[in-house]
């Protein structure tokens, strides 16, 4: 830490933030070829704590992408795919091995204390929280570690508790809050100090849908209002779906997307064909005959019902069929869903069969 | 100028925050510290049984003395590695870490609310010593007070090479385990130093402890104890010498191993 901490500028800092000089202006999140790859605890090392790891570990490899203001990013990708290394990375708790990241201007690498200052971070981990304390405490510990002026916090504590819907909690313990409410606590701190960049580490893992509906609706409000650039990871893809603005897909440590989800789905989605037979037989019949057309995967076949991924249109298809399709009843064209879009693009065929 | 009042002001704010962040969890377990303060003054008790059966008639004041003073040394010891483990168990060590603080700051403010409860128990220690019989001297109270403070800084020097480990290697302490094994038997908080084998005198010296203890009896022991003891200046030179040679460098060595556990993505794991 040594580096980062002499180059401080605490007067600086005191005047409130001032955009940082590296990375380029026009995004709050500018990342550019990292990569991270943990090595085993050297031999000697091993005598006080055990490598969890025997072989070196690449966790991401060259990443780049920008976030710009006021916009929301969302990381997806399976476990493992480096979503908690690249936070880890831009919240200073680890450094990348090669490539630079710049947070609001600020080097993630050199600059961790002025980093640390504009990021507002909300970690998976819910411990993270002081149990024993009440919801007000909480806001006004995290408060004066970030160094907002006694006289002006009290009156941030009740900004912040009125967005996150938690004003009437505010002298419960923490301990004591429902898995919504912690979380809404935990978004309260990551907003009281006004960050530039939000970061929010599968926030919604414990939430049920309408609580987790909610939170994102104040994410939303929040980032647009604050003119914030927020990184979200989540498992939830209905949840992705309600952030369509940005999505970087991640697997195996490599951008496998950067783009709008739309997007994705025109380089990726195939449309789903739901096509009902008037017998049973006549459903296998098809089965046999559209299985054998180039670019038509039969994805399920259940009594008169057959379900197809094609990259035809329906009256391409049915002019591949030949006429042979006389006993269809109806046909239905759907969205592919947004987990089979992505197992898709991460799994390889072979597995997924 | 400015900017060191600023700098100042913002290590007393985050000072406070840690500060009271102790007095509300003590607060929330008062049992715990009715517990710790009454484990606290056992010593007393055991040893006032002891100096019955000792011939020395000022053994008792003596004992009380030393462990008044390792009292407060132990508190700079011990206070921030116990700090850092129940941030590591609990899950707050991250939280802290990406507040933007510096990470230096950590082990002085941490060990604030340590600190008051080491005054306390040591303030019961010595009226409770004073009720069953001690003698204290009390015209160099000033003296004593700078040794205590000079004490708290040593053992805090040590405390932190201590954490340096603990960020790392998570659970296990070392050093504190090799330092409370020489406490015990060469600070002369239970017996004079000159009694120890005079081939095994030299470790003595090697150990803050021992300069405290021997400072706070040269201030605090009755006047005509024949007990040994060493003069406060030289004791005090030693202990300054210590807290300014090892405490920079603990802070250092601290500060390097947080960066190493940072390149090596180990801060945030238990």
């Amino acid at each position: 830490m040594g580096q980062d901490l002499r180059r401080t500028d605490e007067g600086a800092r005191q005047r409130g933030p001032r955009r940082g000089t590296g990375g380029d202006e026009r995004f709050a999140v500018d990342v550019r070829n990292i990569s991270k790859t943990y090595i085993p605890s050297p031999p000697m090392m091993r005598v006080l704590l055990r490598s969890a790891i025997k072989e070196p570990v690449h966790a991401l490899k060259g990443v780049s992408f920008q976030v710009e203001p006021g916009t929301i990013c969302a990381i997806v990708g399976p476990n493992g795919a480096g979503k908690s290394t690249l936070f880890r990375t831009l919240t200073g708790l680890t450094t990348p091995t090669t490539g630079d990241g710049f947070v609001h201007g600020y080097d993630v690498t050199t600059q961790s204390f002025q980093v640390r200052k504009v990021i507002g971070f909300h970690a998976a981990d819910e411990r993270m929280l002081l149990g024993r304390h009440s919801v007000k405490e909480n806001l006004m510990f995290h408060g004066r570690l970030q160094g907002i002026p006694s006289k002006a916090l009290p009156r941030r504590i009740r900004g912040v508790l009125e967005l996150v819907n938690l004003e009437r909690a505010a002298g419960r313990l923490a301990l004591a809050l429902s898995s919504g409410m912690k979380a809404r606590l935990q978004l309260a701190r990551a907003l009281l100090h006004r960050p530039r960049v939000l970061i929010l580490d599968e926030p919604t893992g414990a939430l049920d849908p309408v609580a987790a509906y909610q939170f994102l609706e104040i994410i939303k409000q929040a980032t647009v209002e604050q003119g914030m650039a927020t990184l979200i990871s989540s498992h939830r893809l209905e949840e992705i779906e309600a952030l369509p603005e940005h999505v970087l897909l991640l697997n195996e440590g490599e951008i496998v997307y950067d783009g709008h989800l739309d997007n994705l789905r025109g380089l990726w989605e195939q449309p789903r064909l739901e096509a009902k037979f008037n017998t049973p037989e006549a459903a296998a019949a098809a089965v046999d005959l559209l299985g054998s057309i180039d670019g038509v995967e039969v994805v399920r076949s259940e009594d008169e019902t057959v379900v197809l991924s094609s990259t035809l249109g329906v009256g391409d298809l049915f002019a591949a069929a030949n006429g042979r399709l006389d006993e269809i009843a109806g046909i239905t064209v759907s969205r592919m869903p947004l987990r089979d879009l992505l197992a898709k693009m991460l799994i390889p065929d072979e597995q997924r069969r | 100028m400015q900017a060191v009042i600023g700098s100042t002001r913002r290590s007393l704010q985050v000072a406070g925050a840690f500060f009271r962040l102790g007095l509300q969890q003590e607060l929330s377990y008062p049992l715990g510290f009715i517990t710790n303060q009454f484990s606290a003054l056992l010593p007393v008790f055991i040893f006032y049984f002891v100096s019955r059966l000792v011939e020395q008639p000022d053994y008792f004041s003596f004992v009380i003395i030393g462990l008044l003073a390792s009292r407060f040394m132990d508190t700079g010891v011990r206070g921030f590695s116990t700090e850092i483990d129940i941030a590591i168990n609990r899950g707050w060590l991250e939280m802290f870490l990406v507040e933007p603080v510096h990470w230096r700051l950590l082990p002085i403010s941490m060990v604030q609310w340590r600190a008051v409860q080491g005054v306390v128990n040591a303030l019961l220690m010595a009226a409770i010593g004073v009720a069953l019989g001690a003698r204290f001297r009390t015209d160099q109270l000033w003296a004593a007070l700078l040794i205590v403070a000079l004490g708290l800084v040593a053992g805090l020097a040590i405390g932190t090479l201590s954490a340096s480990l603990k960020v790392l290697a998570k659970q296990g302490d070392p050093i504190l385990f090799i330092y409370g094994l020489l406490v015990q038997i060469f600070s002369g908080v239970f017996f004079p130093v000159s009694e120890l084998p005079s081939a095994l005198q030299w470790i003595s010296w090697l150990i803050p402890h021992t300069y405290a203890v021997a400072a706070l009896r040269n201030v605090l022991m009755p006047v005509g104890s024949d007990l040994p003891s060493m003069s406060s200046n030289t004791a005090m030179l030693a202990l300054t010498g210590f807290c300014v040679i090892v405490f920079p460098l603990s802070l250092w060595l601290y500060g390097r191993a947080l960066e190493y556990g940072r390149k090596l993505g180990v801060l945030s794991g238990y």
